[in-house]
């Protein structure tokens, strides 16, 4: 009778377990359950040589010995228990040879467990492509073990496994790493206490949620004079083992592997070392963000501009049907072109979404942010700092709260107090509206002057935000330790549906959510703009006739006259004069400095105020824009909009904190209101003297 | 009687915007005694 030995296979998921499994077995297997549970339990026989038989199980996968799930249980039940009819006579480890280091975890536990244990470095195939290097006899010796190193799909290292499997008395049963290191003194108690028992799996046993075996957690508690743990301090122990075994590994592996990306041949690789390059990586990824840019100003030119004379058209056209009255005027100067001033910027929000999760979905987002940790540990940050950062582009808020992943608290306060430098959707309009006054249209080796200076906007929220930390880094007097591990995903053709979802949710919050308040404070402003106190505003018109009596006014003439008297001496017109002393040094006159004020509740507020503040007594059928290029400075005369006033505006919204809501979650995250303040009074000082200075030098 | 209205319109207007801005931006509902982390502590 020929002789069987029983051997468990066992891996990580997605080790290739299965092909090593049936590259063993061939037909010779079948499929069943576990005995009363639905963990589909897999075996098969495998002739050895020298006539040797083995009854191979191939186990499911799991990552450690710390299960998690029912098909782990399965796992360590068998390993655990010797008077199992299939416990192993050697437990044959699957591991990915692009994944050593997680797969040698679960290795080095088995092996705790003194079976002997077989290491199999499956997918040796992709060595070549991966510029990875094994010194199999350093390994070996280290890891105590035997290696085979097989390519399941080239049909490599299967005879040379079976051959290890059949001498699995010449395997050592040694551990590689002695548990009671975690804690000696608690192991200690625990060795006298069950003699005769193995220390790992008394271990195992005590730190599962289930018995095992003969061996029951109820008697190892119930001893009096072994005291265990509370099951946070045994958690405590279990973190320090895992920490403990990566180290081990890490150090057999600095010298036992080797990977030379610049000798990787597959396509990953290729495009990594092209995109994560320390001088094309960047230029690519500027490269990128200048091609955006431009395609935000040229593919929605032609909706914008529908939408513009859409909103002015359905103005006029509700002042002509609609009954006169105060109402109405309400409906055709304040709301109507309140909410055209936010709906035009649809497209080019889209736009900018469109290609941020193109970005993301294709595993290109995920190059950038390893690209940009190299720049972010020179200024304190985190690399996982340049998520909050990049998803500061959409909005303050969440990218605020993504922060909560930087396990260092200074890190984490810093990336707080600087992501709102960076230049979030709801500048885009303000931006947007400006550039397109202030900047002339013509080209530079085919890219836009507008396109660069919007790009140059969000550098200098980038550049502002870098630097604040770095500043910061110095300041703050808080210790902490710091680190970063980011997973590259696979590059990837986007899904249509999710990237059109993204756009399409994204959009939408920035429609409805900005929508409401610039609603409500369109029409609050219409009523302060159309309501005044005393003989000023009431009697407009009889101040207004008296004064130009002697000139040769048309009608419609006078009755601008009368509207911008009236405007000035409005609830509106009074605030913004009693704060014109502080704002003319930057260039604005009261009525930029009314949206100034207004949009501090969301800076996207800014266009729909200044839409209504040029809607108000204003018949004639026009584009904000054109409205706002009208405007004629009161004092230097020209027009009001120009190109030192417009940069100073630029510039003042680059960097002020005009955001109440992000003041509110800055609060939350940090749980005081000392780091919002700071920031509120750093951010608009800083604002304010950068756009004096701006306006002063351009004027 | 045109004018009566449309002042009655506007100024429920203007009133209905003023809460709404001072609800969504003064007056912040009371928190939840949850710990952070559990569902519905009103920190998600």
């Amino acid at each position: 009778m020929s002789k069987q030995i029983n051997v468990a296979l066992i891996g990580n998921p997605n080790t290739g377990k299965t092909s090593v499994f049936n590259a063993l077995t061939g037909l010779n297997q079948k499929v069943g359950n576990y005995p009363g549970i639905t963990v589909e339990k897999k075996e098969g026989i495998c002739k050895l040589p020298r006539g040797v038989k083995a009854h191979i199980i191939d186990l499911p996968g799991t990552y450690s010995l710390n299960a998690s799930s029912l098909d782990e249980n399965v796992v360590i039940e068998l390993l655990l228990n010797k008077n199992d009819k299939d416990f192993p006579d050697v437990a044959v480890v699957v591991s990915d040879v692009e994944n050593l280091k997680r797969n040698l975890l679960l290795f080095t536990q088995i092996k705790d467990l003194e079976i002997p244990t077989i290491l199999v470095i499956n997918m040796a195939d992709r060595m070549e492509y991966k510029g990875i290097s094994l010194d199999i006899p350093y390994l070996e010796e280290q890891l105590n073990t035997k290696i085979a190193l097989v390519s399941t799909r080239r049909k490599q290292g299967i005879n040379e496994l079976k051959q290890l499997i059949t001498n699995f008395k010449e395997v050592s049963q040694e551990p590689c790493l002695n548990a009671s290191q975690v804690d000696k003194d608690y192991f200690e108690g625990l060795r006298k206490a069950f003699p005769n028992q193995l220390l790992y799996k008394l271990w195992l046993v005590i730190t599962q949620d289930v018995n095992f075996g003969k061996i029951d957690r109820n008697e190892v508690e119930a001893l009096d004079d072994f005291k265990t743990k509370s099951k946070a301090d045994l958690k405590r122990l279990q973190q320090k083992e895992t920490i403990k075994r990566y180290q081990f590994i890490n150090n057999v592996l600095k010298v036992g592997q080797t990977i030379d990306s610049s000798k990787a041949k597959d396509l990953r690789t290729k495009l990594d070392r092209i995109l994560t390059h320390k001088v094309w990586g960047y230029l690519i990824f500027f490269m990128i963000l200048l091609v955006i840019f431009q395609a935000i100003y040229d593919w929605s030119s032609v909706p914008m501009d529908f939408i513009d004379s859409t909103f002015a058209s359905l103005s006029e056209w509700s002042k002509n049907k609609l009954p006169a009255g105060v109402f109405t005027n309400l409906l055709t100067e304040g709301i109507i072109p309140g909410l055209g001033g936010i709906v035009i910027f649809i497209p080019q929000i889209a736009f900018l979404f469109l290609f941020i999760s193109v970005l993301e979905e294709s595993g290109y987002m995920s190059r950038v942010v390893f690209l940009m940790d190299r720049i972010m540990r020179r200024f304190g940050l985190s690399g996982k700092s340049v998520v909050p950062l990049i998803s500061g582009t959409a909005c303050a808020i969440p990218a605020v709260m993504a922060t909560r992943n930087i396990e260092s608290w200074k890190e984490r306060l810093i990336t707080i107090l600087v992501t709102p430098f960076t230049t979030c959707s709801a500048r885009l309009p303000v931006y947007l509206i400006i550039i397109s006054l202030v900047i002339p249209e013509g080209r530079f080796l085919g890219l836009g002057y507008q396109a660069l200076t919007l790009m140059l906007l969000y550098l200098i929220g980038f550049g502002a935000a870098v630097v604040s930390a770095y500043i910061l880094n110095k300041v703050l007097k808080i210790r902490s330790k710091s680190f970063f591990v980011v997973e590259m995903p696979n590059y990837k053709l986007p899904l249509f549906k999710n990237v059109g979802l993204t756009v399409l949710e994204k959009t939408k919050s920035f429609v409805f959510g900005a929508g409401k308040i610039i609603l409500a404070i369109s029409i609050i402003l219409w009523f302060l703009a159309s309501y005044g106190p005393g003989d000023n505003f009431n009697k407009a018109e009889e101040i207004i006739t008296n004064e130009y009596a002697s000139q040769q006014l048309s009608e419609e003439e006078l009755q601008q006259h009368i509207a911008s008297f009236k405007l000035e001496h409005s609830f509106i017109g009074i605030t913004g004069r009693a704060i014109e002393p502080v704002i003319r040094p930057l260039g604005y006159d009261w009525k930029i400095g009314i949206a100034i004020v207004s949009s501090f509740a969301a800076r996207e507020v800014f266009v729909g105020t200044l839409a209504t503040i040029y809607s108000v007594g204003n018949d004639d059928e026009a584009t904000i824009k054109n409205r706002m290029a009208a405007e004629v400075n009161p004092i230097l005369g020209g027009p009001l909009f120009n190109f030192a006033s417009g940069i100073s505006l630029l510039l003042f919204y680059a960097f002020a904190m005009q955001c109440m809501s992000t003041l509110a979650i800055v609060k939350r995250e940090t749980n005081s209101w000392k780091w919002p303040l700071l920031q509120l009074v750093f951010m608009s000082s800083l604002a304010y003297i950068v756009a004096l200075i701006a306006y002063q030098f351009l004027k | 009687m045109n004018n009566v209205i449309q002042n009655i319109l506007v100024f429920s207007a203007l009133a209905i915007a003023i809460v709404f801005l001072v609800k969504k931006f003064l007056w912040k509902k009371s928190k939840s005694k949850k710990a952070c982390g559990n569902d519905d502590c009103g920190c998600h």
